[in-house]
């Protein structure tokens, strides 16, 4: 039976953790953008009800990515 | 083992095009967390927008008089202001509507079409119902903004715009 080389194994994990991380970056990067037309198709039409909302889930999205580049610190600098 | 030879130039300038342009995934990722702190930035300024807008005041002005339009006529002006074309419309039911006259796609002037009782937008076939000013098909996003009518006297007054 072929054994798998721990550290490469571990090497292969982290590189799956970190794309992952990347992902989930860019998605709600996407949905960030989502909720940013929406706010301008409500300031288009001249109303305002969905501005903050968007807004408080925006910063929501933001602190969630902020945490996601920080793990990706953490994890992209520890030595295996 | 035969030694590579290296130009002078490399020996004084080592820095490799690949290497200068790699882009580390943290790095990535840091450039994606930058736009989304500045999506967070657009949506801060529509909230500040709305909380400083002030509801605007439209004045009260006389476009036309009752018996100027037959059910079906369209009669052009200009409202609020000198640079805003809008449409006055007597359907036919005798019903009085007005209408901004710029379709809420790309600003081109609407037409009204009496036979459909619809207005007609001939740059990308938007449609728009006369009654109501609401999309019917084509890319528009948004109804056509109504203009408020009193009419008093046999005249006919555009006083603001309704609220979508």
């Amino acid at each position: 039976m072929r054994r798998i080389d721990p550290r490469l194994a571990k090497l292969g994990q982290k590189t799956q953790a970190i794309s992952t991380l990347m992902v989930m970056a860019m998605v709600i990067l996407l949905i960030q953008l989502w909720l940013l037309t929406i706010a301008l198709e409500e300031f288009m039409a001249s109303k305002g009800s969905l501005a903050i909302p968007t807004f408080g889930a925006s910063i929501f999205c933001f602190a969630v990515n902020l945490w996601l580049l920080r793990t990706l610190s953490k994890i992209d600098k520890r030595e295996d | 083992m035969e030694e590579k030879s290296v130009p002078k130039w490399q020996e004084d300038f080592p820095i490799e095009w690949g290497a200068d342009n790699y882009v580390t995934r943290r790095e990535f990722t840091r450039f994606l967390v930058l736009v989304s702190g500045a999506t967070v930035a657009g949506n801060g300024y529509f909230v500040i927008r709305h909380a400083t807008e002030h509801p605007e005041k439209y004045p009260s002005v006389e476009i036309a008089k009752v018996e100027d339009l037959k059910p079906g006529d369209v009669h052009l002006f200009r409202y609020p202001t000198e640079s805003e074309p809008a449409m006055l419309i007597r359907l036919q039911s005798g019903k009085y509507v007005a209408y901004k006259q710029r379709c809420t796609h790309l600003s081109c002037p609407v037409h009204f079409a009496a036979s459909k009782n619809r207005l007609e937008c001939p740059c990308h076939n938007g449609a728009f119902d006369a009654t109501t000013g609401a999309v019917l098909e084509g890319p528009p996003p948004r109804p056509l903004p109504m203009i408020n009518l009193r009419i008093a006297e046999g005249k006919i007054f555009a006083e603001g715009i309704k609220d979508s």
